[in-house]
């Protein structure tokens, strides 16, 4: 187990040998590493996940990390097909936000739109959106009273009143199923949210489109993205190397603004009562470094460093993965190890393929 | 870069302890936790990976062993990196993760 500490200046490595504890045997290093690895989830919810992977490099953990951020696949607007759009945003600024809409669609429900010639019922989901705006042929101070500007201003707010600004969402796109999607779709394809923004009509004006929602990656695109963030840190390990009793123990609790430290009752019969501090939540430090620092003229501000050793774990991380609606989260790290996994076997199969021949230059 | 393979090998026929392997479409992401694996090998004598320019889609790494077959020990590492993935698969699905839609569930402390 390994341990990067943190000092008043500088971070300094501390490596243990993990090789000597191998037996001699020939284990692969899957299986040490399957022997000592596993994820736990701390806390649930619908909009995000927080689990702790442990016993694996660095590198691991960063690869799901990293797939998560850009190469979980998703559905999302990729074409739009506008038939009218007389409204202030002009086309392709409307067709931008479409396509960063999140859709709560299962992407596994879907092939890969290869060509946008090949779309079918499989790969392509369709959206329509049809508003608009109302507007009074009447000219809307036909029948304006000067002396009665109030009632004037209320009936300019109406639908189709001069004042009235038509406000589309995505409560206005209409699914529009294609072939078998009715059947093979557990449920109707719609926006995450019903209450996005879209754009704004004046009266008169009118938007007539229809969207083409595809199977994509955040490599390609960010709004493919099925996360808001995906992150971890290394689990902070605070090492009491000598006791911290009495008012050295009160001063360490009163200095840590996270609140790390409890103080804990020593209670021996011969000698007067005592206390002594414990690290108790070592999960909310964030290495502010205030127990380490040095302050002059207070209490115990000199040498608490002496005191207190600041480490972080080198292979335990406590990740943090937050939807952005399109797959539940945990689902979303499920398919981020399943995608590392399915790049090895492609190799693999390359490797094989390939026979370990030498490519020409 | 007018070669269209995904897998690209480079290095001397005679000498096959020391090989280049081109991955096409990959970058940091499998570069490193490869690289980490190859050096995890008791037969791995230098392992490195490198991304050569961010705007093209390849991705090196360089194998060097002590004696075994460098394709081979690329292969046990594809291999064992493909089963830490199916022990963390089952450690999240011993979680209650799966791979339908919703899984997002109540809160839980």
């Amino acid at each position: 187990m390994d341990f990067f500490e943190l000092r008043e200046t500088g971070v300094h490595e501390e490596f243990r040998a993990d090789e000597a504890e191998e037996p001699a045997g020939r284990r692969s290093y899957a299986e040490v590493i399957a022997a000592r690895s596993r994820i736990e989830v701390t806390r649930s919810t619908m909009e995000e996940v927080e689990f702790d992977l442990v016993g694996v490099d660095v590198s691991i953990a960063n690869a799901l990390r990293r797939i998560m951020l850009a190469e979980v696949p998703t559905m999302a607007i990729e074409s739009v097909y506008i038939e009218e759009n007389t409204g202030v945003v002009q086309d392709e600024v409307l067709a931008h936000r479409l396509g960063l809409i999140p859709l709560r669609v299962d992407p596994n429900d879907f092939e890969e739109l290869l060509d946008p010639e090949d779309a079918t019922d499989v790969n392509t989901i369709v959206f329509g959106l049809e508003v608009k705006a109302p507007i009074n042929i009447v000219a809307p101070n036909a029948r304006r009273r000067i002396d009665d500007p109030v009632e004037d201003d209320e009936v300019a707010r109406r639908p189709g009143g001069h004042k009235h600004t038509t406000v589309v969402t995505t409560k206005d796109l209409k699914w529009l199923p294609q072939g078998d999607q009715e059947t093979f779709l557990p449920e109707p394809a719609r926006p995450v949210h019903d209450d996005i923004l879209i754009t704004k009509l004046r009266p008169g004006q009118a938007i007539g489109l229809e969207a083409h929602g595809c199977k994509g990656i955040a490599k390609d695109h960010a709004k493919f993205s099925p996360v808001a963030t995906a992150s971890y840190r290394m689990l902070p390990r605070i090492d009491l190397v000598k006791p911290v009793e009495g008012d050295r123990a009160t001063a360490l609790k009163n200095r840590c603004p996270l609140d790390v430290f409890d103080i804990e009752d020593i209670v021996s019969d011969d000698g007067p009562p005592a206390s002594r501090a414990v690290v108790a939540r070592p999960r909310d430090c964030t290495m502010c470094r205030e127990c380490i620092r040095r302050i002059d003229d207070v209490p115990f501000g000199d040498d608490m460093a002496d005191y207190v050793k600041l480490k972080r774990h080198a292979d335990f991380f406590l990740f943090k993965v937050e939807t952005a609606g399109q797959l539940a989260p945990l689902r979303i790290v499920h398919d981020a190890i399943a995608i590392l996994k399915a790049k090895c076997d492609k190799w693999r199969t390359e490797l094989e393929l390939s026979g370990g021949s030498l490519s020409l230059d | 870069m007018a070669d269209e393979k995904s897998l690209r090998i480079l290095g001397q026929p005679d000498n096959e302890r020391e090989r280049t392997f081109i991955f096409r479409d990959e970058d940091h992401t499998l570069g490193n936790a490869l690289r980490h694996v190859l050096m995890k090998n008791k037969d791995t004598d230098f392992s490195g990976y490198s991304v050569p320019h961010p705007s093209e889609p390849f991705m090196h790494v360089r194998l060097q062993t002590t004696g075994a077959p460098a394709v081979r020990i690329m292969d046990e590492g594809l291999s064992n990196l493909g089963q830490i993935c199916d022990h963390l698969t089952a450690q999240l699905e011993a979680q209650g993760a799966t791979a339908s839609w919703p899984t997002g569930g109540e809160t839980t402390s």
